[in-house]
């Protein structure tokens, strides 16, 4: 057992860094307030490989491994600090990019994925629908065999790069007779008869990201849209939480290393009683607490992360109190990274502000921070029986 | 980067594990709830037992008789300990973990030989004693002076709340050589707990860790020869800094073993428990609570096997990793045993109860060897000297 990182990984993580302070912070508080997707940034992103860096080369990626696409997230969670860009960015490379290529076949990984890997398409994954959320398995949208095209009816919600999305990852029911295995995947693109997308959400934060409402109105798809088996649905969303639960948190890890540098600078700077704040131990405690957590989060999500480079199955427990702690200790250091600037902290030009409205959506998207609870209470009982 | 520990390191612990369940956790209790002369004497049998078995030289290097196989490797065994007998393990490790490290690292030969090898086979246990009445968290109040005494010293002061104070045969004590010379005013000495002017009788009835006895240790004129010194004359605060974080390095990994204790009562209480028609675990309000404990000792002891390897490699984030594990695993040691005792109910508020007696029992782990309130402003005092302008 050992923590240390190569310095090739260092460097790495340095580079992505300076590259996201580069490109993506500069215009992080302006996509912010104009709610807009930056093209821009995501396609420089597209351009530097980190839109696709564990995707074999032929399709344009950069064969990494996972815990170097975890330090990515973390670095440009802290180089970028922009939430949004890097909630699209997840939902892009991995929930939708990444599902096609465990599950899509030669043909459908040559179409799609040197496109999401360039930033040339956009992608999204669509599972979440009014009816259902925390109970996913509870799906209504239907797919139906119909003369050689698959007709899918239903609608989904709050999904990430809809509005924007050129191919969709979408869940719908194949035989509602089946429960779990009765779910299938398809890829469907934007130009599909029937298929259309609603007006973007107004969010709390997440606001460089676009997100909407997505129908199906017997949208027909080609046979071949079918992604991986009939019937595999349930099973390929479970495969994306090894993703959701490494390198959709890492960011997590750099907004709060973002945090604990900018704040200590603030608390020797902002002075008040005579000296500066960073003199309070109200003020210290809340620094410390900012580095007991960054370390508890960034060897919690690197583990799972370590584990899945060895080739193992994802571990639930492990993965459950990553996400859990990373969603609610990450808010909890937005919260007083605020409590720290004050009043400036509740202005929309001050990072932390956006940083505390981003971090909110960590214990509610991609499995509720009750259902990480509920995850982990049955595997203790299953494995104490 | 790796998160294992290897098949051989793993296989070890878990005859490690099979010794303490078998040797030393059906006494925890009665370690809890006998007089003191019968405590005492569990606890230096098991203490003996763990010498003549291995188990106190892990850590230690290979010059001292040790197996050399560090701090990470430590605490993987340790917290087994820990889990069965939060007395047992303050009291050996206190020795082995605190009093020793400085001999270790900076005494001679002749001290080595004559405390620490016999205290790592189990023969001889040692105290660390640093705190005195009116300066625990700041260790450079301390009043306990050294003279120069002929070529030897003579001792004055007193020392309190000293880990195997009472039962010790030796003491490892911090004492002011120099007058106003700050950090560099202080010597590290060993005395034998025989010398004449050197009184340990008061014992200091417990909350929790009964087994671990504390006391203070009261110098009279007390004389020693050169031989007592450890290092340099005035290098003294400088090891016994060493002894500490080697002892905050256990302190939290005894709150880890004490919060995977308390989940372990906790959980198959609440899945065979029935309440209104269902297993109480059926209920959120319980397996949430549940989930929570698992939580904390899953991330508790990522961050102790983090601070331990950095400890190993000479990390220079040493310091603030420690702090983090002491500091998180404490909080947490505190946070589990007060659901565990939450879980089991009325049932948990009589004295004799395990979760009782962990409630107690981990409650020394936010004070023990630097509060969390220290902990933290180290922390910050850190991380403004990284970040700051």
């Amino acid at each position: 057992m050992d923590f240390e990182l190569s310095p090739e990984q260092r460097a790495f993580r340095d580079t992505v860094v300076r590259f996201c302070e580069d490109k993506i912070a500069p215009h992080a508080e302006k996509a912010d307030r104009t709610c807009e997707f930056s093209y821009e940034a995501f396609y420089e992103m597209g351009k530097f490989g980190l839109l696709g860096l564990h995707y074999p080369e032929e399709y344009g990626g950069q064969e990494a491994d996972i815990l170097t696409s975890v330090m990515a997230g973390e670095a440009m969670g802290l180089g970028g600090a922009d939430g949004g860009l890097l909630l699209a960015w997840g939902a892009h490379t991995y929930l939708c990019g990444d599902t096609i290529l465990k599950h899509g076949t030669d043909e459908q990984k040559k179409k799609y994925l040197p496109k999401i890997a360039k930033g040339e398409w956009i992608g999204a994954m669509a599972l979440t629908e009014p009816g259902a959320g925390s109970d996913a398995a509870s799906i209504k949208t239907s797919a139906a065999k119909k003369d050689g095209k698959w007709i899918l009816n239903g609608s989904k919600t709050f999904i990430t790069n809809a509005p924007i999305a050129d191919v969709m990852v979408v869940y719908a029911v194949t035989d509602a007779s089946a429960g779990y295995g009765g779910m299938s995947g398809f890829i469907v693109e934007k130009d599909a008869p029937g298929y259309s997308v609603g007006k973007p959400f107004h969010k709390m934060g997440m606001n460089s990201s676009q997100t909407s409402e997505v129908f199906f109105d017997n949208c027909e798809i080609p046979e071949s849209n079918l992604l991986g088996m009939e019937g595999a649905g349930f099973m390929m969303i479970l495969q994306t939480l090894e993703w959701d639960r490494s390198a959709l948190m890492a960011p997590f890890i750099g907004s709060m290393e973002k945090s604990i540098r900018s704040c200590t600078r603030y608390t020797l700077e902002r002075r008040q009683f005579n000296k500066p704040i960073a003199d309070f131990q109200a003020v210290q405690r809340k620094l410390a607490d900012m580095v007991i957590y960054r370390n508890a989060v960034r060897l919690l999500v690197y583990r799972v992360a370590w584990n899945k480079d060895q080739g193992r199955m994802l571990n639930h427990l492990e993965a459950a109190v990553a996400k859990l702690y990373a969603a609610d200790e990450g808010f909890r250091m937005a919260y007083e990274a605020v409590q720290i600037y004050g009043g400036y902290g509740y202005i929309h030009e001050y990072p932390v502000e956006r940083a505390f409205r981003d971090a909110r959506l960590g214990s509610i998207g991609g499995g509720t921070s009750e259902v990480q609870k509920l995850i982990i209470s049955k595997i203790l009982a299953q494995e104490a029986k | 980067m790796n998160f294992e520990f290897t098949q051989e390191q793993l296989a070890d612990a878990d005859r490690f594990r099979s010794i303490v369940n078998e040797k030393i956790a059906p006494l925890a209790q009665k370690i809890d709830q006998s007089s003191p002369t019968e405590r005492d004497e569990i606890v230096r049998s098991h203490f003996k037992t763990l010498g003549e078995l291995g188990y106190l030289k892990l850590s230690a290097s290979e010059g001292v008789g040790g197996a050399g196989r560090g701090a990470l490797e430590w605490t993987l065994h340790a917290e087994m300990l820990a889990k069965v007998c939060p007395s047992t393990f303050l009291a050996a490790y206190a020795a082995t973990e605190m009093a020793c490290v400085p001999i270790t690292l900076f005494g001679n030969e002749i001290q080595r030989q004559q405390y620490v090898v016999q205290t790592l086979n189990g023969d001889t246990l040692g105290a660390f004693a640093l705190t005195e009445p009116e300066g625990g968290s700041d260790p450079l109040g301390i009043k306990t002076s050294a003279g120069k005494d002929g070529d030897g010293w003579v001792l004055n002061g007193c020392k309190t709340y000293v880990t195997n104070g009472p039962v010790c045969d030796f003491a490892v004590v911090l004492a002011v050589t120099k007058s106003d010379g700050g950090v560099k005013g202080m010597s590290l000495f060993i005395i034998d707990a025989k010398t004449a002017g050197f009184d340990n009788s008061k014992r200091l009835e417990t909350m929790g860790h009964r087994g671990a006895a504390l006391g203070e240790l009261v110098f009279k004129d007390c004389r020693v020869g050169p031989e007592a010194l450890i290092g340099m004359e005035n290098e003294g605060f400088g090891y016994a800094m060493h002894a500490l974080q080697s002892g905050r390095l256990a302190a939290s990994v005894g709150s880890l073993g004490i919060g995977q204790a308390g989940l372990a009562l906790a959980l198959p209480r609440a899945m065979t428990r029935e309440s209104r028609g269902k297993k109480i675990i059926r209920n959120q309000e319980v397996s949430f609570k549940l989930a929570e404990m698992y939580a904390l000792i899953d991330t508790g002891r990522l961050l102790v096997q983090y601070a331990a390897s950095s400890i190993d490699t000479g990390d220079a984030e040493t310091g603030p990793n420690v702090s983090c594990a002491k500091i998180f695993t404490s909080e947490a040691a505190t946070k589990i045993s007060t659901l565990t005792v939450q879980v089991f109910g009325a049932a948990a508020y009589v004295v004799g109860h395990p979760a009782e007696r962990l409630y107690r029992d981990a409650r020394a782990g936010e004070i023990m060897y630097g509060p969390s309130e220290i902990q933290r402003v180290m922390l910050a005092q850190d991380l403004i000297g990284k970040y700051g302008v």
